[in-house]
């Protein structure tokens, strides 16, 4: 069976470990996955669309050496095998410039502040996963229980 | 000199030529000597022919009653005469025949003067003294104005500086007080991690050694495997082993090298399948270690760039200071690359680490943004420690430590070299950086006080700053 992915991308290994630990009340139903920059993590999306499997949501942090989490979801954006991906910035550090970038460039889904709290990421992230569900034409029924219920209702109707 | 318009100019020269050229009324001035006392009667008028004059103004609350000696003469430098300038033009055309200043040659100087007895000279042609002097008194009004002005954008720069080096001043002692208490509480969570992670572990121990071994592996866990290694190591047991994703995760950061899977044995590994949380339990405990070290690296740099007062002491090491700035520039370094040559046989010097902190900081930061304003590819930054040794220079020290701090950013243009480093000088457009002071001027006045060297090169690969510190100080130095 296909799986569905989520990818969280953090230069800091403990900042990684945090936010997968905080969305683990989704596996095993998904699968949570780590890249520790922008290279990483597009080598990361190339196996997992060559397995044929999805990948759901990209959580980014912003300032990374290397490529900025911008530049990261604006690659997914523009990539036609991730075109259901959703996309979000996870960071403390982003600027005005930033955040302009992040909407225009990088069409990112949405940004939650660090430090965060972990019901709330949970919940966008819930959020972001049925969209993809929905959108992506997934069946549904056997995400029941880790999906957020107004959004699938909403995309039902 | 004062620039003014041929009418004035041509008869300036006349007047100069007609009563400043009798070899009797020419006199020589040796550097020091003093031409004209303050509040003496002084019945001439001078022209500078040569050397440079200092008018020095003596005010009343001078401490004692008695003139100073001429060697002691003090005061606050009004203005300097330079050839072809007048002296005394006021006094002399006011008939107060009294002089506001004392007027001393700052070189072997010469001059010529006319006095109260001189006469008119062709007054039929060019009219009486006062009018064929009128171009001095112009020339004296232009002298003066442009004096004001001068002093004026002196003052507002000064102004300027000053409430500058305030907001630096309280803003480092704000970040003092915040860091102080951090350093506290930071502290407690250091300590309490590791009575935790003691207690935790002997707990488990007693129920189930396998535990225990699993959480020791989590804290104690300092393996630099790459996220991309681990995950792949990760899938393969997750394959091979049939383990879930979290519980092969743990078993890749644990079952580093090839042999240790058989090492652990099927017994370690079937606990693990369900007991990888042990592990996962000792590696937060162990972020929070890290984190804790991490911030008190932070906390001890910021308290050392707000310290304050200067004391310098001996044995400081500099490669710590250099460690102390990255970590306070540790965020705005992350996205360059940066490599340290730090030698380790360095000699400690005389220094205030406060100091030595905020020269390396100044440097650092003024590259990062160098480099990230030119958008410079893979931006890198060298700094780089090493002993001096430098034979036969008198009455100067012999050893010092270089630091060598260099980054592949734009070149800085030849004519900006030295003005860099002057308190007024930027290319940034505003702002002021956290609690860095005033940027490179800050710098030199500080390798100065040591009795340091800067010295700078730049082209368009590499841009260098090297420092060079004597390892001790002089008495009366600093």
């Amino acid at each position: 069976m296909e799986t569905i992915n989520i990818i969280c991308v953090d230069d800091q290994p403990e900042v990684l470990d945090s936010v997968l630990r905080d969305l683990r009340p989704l596996t095993p139903l998904v699968r949570l996955e780590d890249a520790s920059g922008t290279a990483d993590c597009m080598r990361l999306l190339d196996q997992i669309d060559a397995e044929g499997n999805h990948v759901a949501v990209v959580i980014s942090d912003q300032v990374m050496p290397g490529e900025t989490g911008t530049d990261l979801l604006a690659k997914i954006a523009n990539d036609r095998r991730f075109r259901h991906t959703k996309k979000m910035l996870l960071t403390g550090q982003a600027t005005h410039a930033d955040t302009i970038n992040a909407i225009n460039e990088g069409q990112v889904d949405n940004y939650v502040d660090k430090p965060w709290e972990p019901e709330k990421l949970l919940g966008v992230v819930k959020r972001l996963l049925t969209l993809y569900i929905m959108e992506a034409g997934i069946e549904y029924q056997p995400y029941m229980s880790i999906l957020d219920q107004k959004t699938l209702l909403s995309k039902l109707h | 000199m004062i620039s003014l318009p041929d009418e004035i100019m041509r008869p300036l020269k006349r007047v100069n030529r007609v009563y400043f050229t009798d070899p009797d009324r020419i006199l020589a001035v040796p550097a020091g000597e003093v031409l004209v006392r303050q509040d003496e009667e002084c019945h001439r008028l001078y022209l500078v022919l040569r050397g440079t004059f200092v008018a020095y103004r003596r005010t009343d609350n001078f401490e004692g009653s008695h003139l100073p000696d001429e060697t002691q003469v003090r005061g606050q430098e009004v203005f300097r005469a330079e050839p072809r300038s007048y002296v005394c033009v006021q006094s002399f055309f006011s008939r107060s025949y009294h002089s506001s200043y004392y007027i001393v040659a700052l070189e072997d100087a010469e001059v010529a003067y006319i006095d109260d007895t001189t006469q008119a000279v062709e007054p039929e042609k060019y009219g009486s003294l006062e009018r064929q002097f009128t171009p001095v008194l112009v020339h004296e009004l232009a002298a003066r104005n442009s004096r004001i002005f001068t002093h004026v954008s002196e003052k507002e720069e000064a102004v300027r500086l000053l409430q500058r080096a305030e907001m630096a001043s309280t803003l480092g002692q704000l970040s003092a007080g915040i860091a102080h208490e951090l350093n506290n509480a930071v502290g407690v969570i250091s300590r309490r991690t590791d009575f935790v992670a003691n207690n935790l572990s002997d707990y488990l121990h007693e129920d189930e050694p396998q535990n225990a071994q699993l959480f020791r592996f989590g804290y104690e866990d300092d393996s630099f495997v790459s996220a991309a290694d681990i995950r792949a190591k990760a899938r393969q047991f997750e394959r091979e082993l049939d383990l879930p994703q979290e519980a092969a995760k743990v078993l890749a950061h644990i079952a580093k090298e090839p042999g240790d899977l058989s090492k652990l044995g099927s017994r370690f590994v079937k606990n693990l399948r369900k007991n990888y949380r042990f592990w996962e339990l000792g590696h937060d405990l162990r972020d929070l270690q890290m984190a804790a070290r991490h911030a008190s690296g932070i906390v001890r740099a910021v308290k050392l760039l707000g310290g304050g007062t200067s004391s310098r002491e001996g044995g400081v090491d500099v490669n710590q200071s250099v460690r102390d700035a990255l970590n306070l520039l540790v965020n705005k370094v992350k996205t360059m690359r940066v490599c340290t040559e730090l030698n380790e046989q360095l000699p400690t010097i005389t220094a205030d680490p406060t100091e030595l902190v905020q020269i390396w900081t100044n440097i650092i930061n003024n590259a990062c943004d160098a480099m990230q304003h030119a958008n410079t590819p893979e931006p890198t930054i060298t700094i780089r420690t090493s002993p001096l040794h430098a034979e036969g220079l008198e009455l100067l020290p012999t050893d010092y430590v270089a630091v060598t701090i260099s980054n592949n950013g734009p070149e800085i243009p030849e004519d900006l070299r030295e003005k860099i480093f002057q308190p007024s000088f930027t290319t940034k457009k505003k702002g002021l950086d956290f609690g860095l002071g005033l940027g490179l001027s800050i710098v030199r006045r500080l390798v100065d006080s040591y009795n340091g060297t800067i010295e700078l090169h730049s082209n368009h690969q590499l841009t260098s700053f090297t420092i060079n510190l004597p390892t001790t100080q002089i008495h009366g130095n600093d």
